[in-house]
């Protein structure tokens, strides 16, 4: 994920199913005055820091939900939040926010490109 | 315990041969009072007064890095104003913060602080103290072994925490 306007990008690596390394890249540019790359440091302690405060809660869910796959519980995952029958084949479309659709055109990708030749 | 850290105060301080003035001067056993008290506060999770003890330009800093000098221009854990601070306070407070619902606790353990720099004239206090933290979060129990260091002035006869910088595990 690359942010332009502050030059930070962080990187997601998946090393296994409930261990990804998330990487954060702090650039200075050449000839910039230091106040650039202090803001560019000082959104990276707000925002990506182990520490943030924005943090915990969204690493709470993740941490959830990977309990919750780990579980016996239910075998299905359930992406069929806001479903509508026509949605294959359609693009750049805007919908609601809480729109599962793009889980739902991830695994259409999947299913497409694992089927490919077959 | 009082909440107020007052010092003694004395009609006139001689320091390097001059005179200062009407002043305080706080005695080491004083400045190590004012970080076991600190400690102490956060481990009560009297987070309001906590954070009372930190001057209105007061930081607290989390290096990243063995040796880091410079905590605006290289990469930091933390480096926060009072205004964060208070932020990450009222946060704890609130009811949707799930992620601390129940709440993590913690518990210093503290070797006897070391007045490491004294200078009387500028009001500058620093003191090192090496520490062992232990904090449960659910059924988690965290061990952290760190290095803290106080940088104190004092505002109106009270000590306040100008810097406190906390170096963790490896660093």
């Amino acid at each position: 994920m690359l942010k332009g306007p502050i030059q930070l990008l962080r990187l997601f690596k998946p090393i296994a199913a409930n261990k990804t390394l998330v990487e954060s890249w702090t650039f200075r540019l050449v000839g910039a005055p230091d106040l650039l790359l202090e803001r560019t440091v000082m959104y990276n302690r707000l925002i990506n820091a182990p520490t943030s405060v924005v943090g915990h809660d969204d690493l709470e869910i993740y941490e959830r939900a990977q309990a919750g796959l780990a579980s016996d519980g239910n075998e299905w995952v359930n992406i069929q939040r806001l479903y509508s029958a026509d949605e294959p084949g359609q693009r750049n479309v805007v919908v609601d926010g809480t729109s599962e659709w793009q889980m739902r055109n991830q695994f259409r990708a999947w299913s497409k490109f694992m089927t490919m030749g077959a | 315990m009082a909440d107020a850290q007052s010092v003694p105060r004395l009609e006139q301080v001689h320091d390097h041969g001059r005179v200062v003035g009407v002043s305080a001067i706080p005695t080491d056993q004083q400045l190590v009072d004012f970080v076991l008290r600190e400690a102490r506060l956060l481990d009560l999770q009297r987070l309001d007064d906590w954070l009372d003890l930190f001057a209105e330009d007061g930081h607290y800093w989390m290096p990243v890095e063995w040796g880091q000098s410079d905590p605006k221009l290289t990469t930091s854990l933390m480096y926060e104003d009072k205004l964060l601070l208070k932020i990450r306070i009222d946060r704890l407070k609130g009811k949707a913060t799930y992620s601390q619902s129940p709440r993590s606790r913690c518990h210093h353990v503290l070797q006897t602080p070391q007045v490491d720099e004294r200078d009387d004239t500028e009001r500058r206090y620093v003191t090192w103290t090496p520490l062992h933290y232990v904090e449960s979060r659910a059924d988690q129990q965290t061990l952290y072994a760190a290095w803290a260091t106080h940088h104190l002035t004092l505002v109106d006869d009270a000590l306040k925490i100008r810097l406190k910088a906390c170096r963790s595990r490896q660093l």
